[in-house]
């Protein structure tokens, strides 16, 4: 008899459910991806329904449901912040406080009431474990390392911002940890707030954009925002930051220490927003190699575990990676508090009993991060069929081989396939597709299928036997969260006269310009056939036909909206932009053979800018 | 109405109590101390074993 734990991330952002059976992770999803609300925060009622289905079984089967938070310490937190604020603040108090006598403060009966709507029996014990642990557990029970030190750094969750554990078998322990308002979340947030993105999501713009800026600010960011320890640790000067009192990040001390207001949403990007990127980022990484290295040395480990909103910085990552006495860097892939649902329930089912049997086998317990859902060629072909749309339907060599030769002739393919990814990144399971080698994809990619801004680099997939012919590696990094540079076998003179600001991402640097950010490096995903047949199945085809064995590798979505989940969604964005060709399992279909594609009203509009 | 009592909540009861509390110690520590060597909070347990022990070292 499985023994279930469902785990349940919501309220704050990124919504999810994760199962975990016997301990080990067989299904979990972001809400968004059902409702179609980027970031969805809302109760995850359809990611709970799938988890449920995919395991066959309803609520009465489950043993204990796992909440990712604890609304009680947290409250104690924004009490102390509003008492700390007053008299000013009164604005946040009065919009913020109504909720939490309401309903946040009785998460467990909030959660448990929505669950029983479901209508999916009766409601098991509701276990509350804290934020940072269930980061800290996300991290450690489903990597590969027996023994490991662990560090989650984020924004907050009730009072810890950053904390160190010590991983061992089944056991994982507190070993230290920093507080609110002291935040590297925070001070990162504060900078995306100040360059003109918003908040929660704009943070990897930030990180994009670092590479075409000089850190000249940096110095300033240690002498008066962040005083840092060389053991890592650090306190924030609140005098410069709005957070505590206002519902905006940064003040005017910050504004007058960095020459002026903050960048306009959507408005011009200036010298100043790359240099204060680059800024933020030099420090940001910094902090997390001295926090590293603290970790390393308190518990005695050489491998360390990453979560918190913090590791989704996978060039901080990747300088932390490369740090001399780190042997290997393991990232939970869903690393934000998405990730929160599946480390509450790890949590708790370890407590119960369970073993981390994948342990022998030297793999993590991801399964690929492909823990979402599926759809079988019965399903599509009926989907299909019952819409009118033409296709062509190939055996799995063949399938390999013509979206192969259709990528080597420049085209753009939609990918979807198998059970969806868990994490913010698209891992060959919906993903849109383009040859690296074709200097003018970026642009293309960027302006004909995700209507984005130009400075934001695309990220390679590789075959993991062949990445260190193309990047300088050290290790796996399966779930692309770790930024390396370009071999230099591939790079190649950039002949970049006089090109500045964002015209830079178009100088060629390397044989695969279109992964190749400014500054050579590349955010890259190595996949092995274990962990994605048919994606590897696809990246070898595409080596036998041209040499490369590099795809570029883009979530299936079109700016602001969550990435693709169904049939359905995949054939729509593929509709609205200039994909060329769209595979969904075995099926192949071509943009030219398509049919009108007619919406009501401009759909553009109904997704809000990110 | 409600926001009436929140705003009395707010001014007669969360803002006094936030005044004293900041003579006495302000939980929110807002400022950096240049002079401290480190500001990790250690919470491993007393049995175990390692640095993380010795209190205030790191």
């Amino acid at each position: 008899m499985r023994d279930l734990i469902l785990g349940i991330s919501s309220y704050y952002h990124d919504s999810a459910a994760a199962l975990v059976a016997d301990g080990v992770p067989i299904a979990a999803a972001q809400e968004e991806r059902f409702s179609r609300r980027r970031h969805d925060s809302g109760f995850p009622a359809h990611a709970v329904r799938y988890c449920l289905g995919e395991a066959g079984a309803d609520l009465d089967a489950v043993s204990a449901i796992a909440y990712y938070e604890d609304p009680r310490l947290k409250f104690s937190r924004v009490m102390a912040t509003f008492a700390g604020a007053a008299p000013f603040g009164f604005a946040s108090f009065r919009d913020v406080f109504p909720t939490w006598p309401s309903w946040k403060l009785r998460i467990a009966r909030t959660v448990e009431r929505r669950l029983a709507d479901l209508d999916m029996g009766r409601v098991p014990e509701i276990v509350i474990r804290r934020h940072h642990e269930s980061h800290a557990a996300s991290a450690f029970f489903p990597s590969p390392y027996e023994s490991a030190a662990v560090l989650c750094v984020d924004g907050v969750g009730e009072w810890a911002t950053t904390t160190i554990w010590h991983g061992q078998g089944e056991r994982l322990e507190s070993i230290a940890e920093l507080r609110f308002p002291h935040s590297l979340g925070m001070l990162y947030s504060a900078f995306t707030y100040f360059c003109g993105f918003k908040v929660d999501s704009g943070e990897y713009k930030l990180m994009g954009l670092a590479p075409y800026g000089r850190p000249r600010y940096a110095a300033q960011i240690r002498e008066k925002l962040i005083d840092v320890k060389p053991d890592g640790s650090f306190r924030l000067d609140l005098r410069y930051f709005d957070y505590l009192r206002g519902q905006v990040m940064t003040g005017r001390a910050f504004e007058r220490l960095f020459g002026g207001p903050r960048r306009v949403p959507e408005g011009p990007l200036t010298e100043r927003e790359f240099d204060l990127a680059a800024s933020v980022q030099q420090v940001t990484e910094d902090v997390m190699v001295l926090l590293a290295r603290t970790a390393r040395r308190l518990t005695g480990e050489s491998r360390l575990c990453l979560a918190g909103g913090v590791a989704l910085n996978c060039v901080a990552n990747g300088v932390v990676a490369r740090d001399e006495g780190l042997d290997e860097l393991w990232a939970q892939p869903a690393a934000g508090d998405a990730g929160g649902a599946l480390g509450a329930a790890l949590a708790v089912a370890v407590d119960r009993g369970a073993t981390r049997t994948h342990l022998g086998q030297g793999r993590d317990a991801m399964s690929g991060s492909l823990l979402g859902p599926a759809f079988d060629d019965d399903e599509v072909g009926a989907f299909l069929d019952g819409a009118g749309v033409p296709y062509t339907r190939l055996d799995p060599d063949a399938l390999v081989r013509r979206v192969a030769a259709e990528l080597a002739d420049g085209r753009i393919v939609g990918w979807h396939q198998g059970r969806m990814e868990f994490g913010p990144r698209a891992l060959g399971a919906r993903s849109i597709l383009g040859d690296p080698r074709d200097s003018a994809m970026q642009s293309t990619m960027n302006l004909k299928i995700k209507f984005r801004e130009s400075f934001r680099p695309f990220a390679p997939s590789v075959l993991a036997a062949d990445a260190k012919d193309y990047f300088e590696l050290g290790q796996e990094s399966p779930y692309m969260l770790l930024v390396a540079d370009v071999a230099p076998a591939q790079r190649v003179a950039a002949d970049g006269e006089g090109a500045t600001g964002l015209d830079l991402l178009r100088v060629r640097r390397s044989t695969i310009p279109a992964v190749t950010h400014v500054d050579s490096s590349a955010r890259v995903q190595t996949v092995t056939e274990d962990a994605n047949p048919v994606f590897h199945r696809l990246l070898k085809a595409f080596k036998e036909a041209t040499g490369c064995p590099v795809l570029v590798n883009t979530s299936f979505n079109v700016r602001g909206e969550p990435i693709v989940n169904t049939p359905l969604q995949a054939y729509a964005c593929f509709m609205r932009t200039d994909i060329d060709l769209l595979v969904i399992g075995g099926f192949v279909l071509d943009k030219a053979d398509q049919p009108p594609w007619r919406e009501k009203d401009d759909w553009r509009s109904e997704i809000p800018p990110d | 109405m409600r926001t009436a009592l929140l705003f009395l909540a707010y001014y007669l009861v969360l803002t006094p109590a936030g005044l004293v509390l900041r003579l006495i110690r302000d939980p929110l520590t807002r400022r950096p101390d240049r002079r401290a060597a480190s500001y990790w909070m250690l919470t491993a347990s007393p049995r175990s074993v390692g640095s993380a022990n010795a209190p205030g070292e790191v």
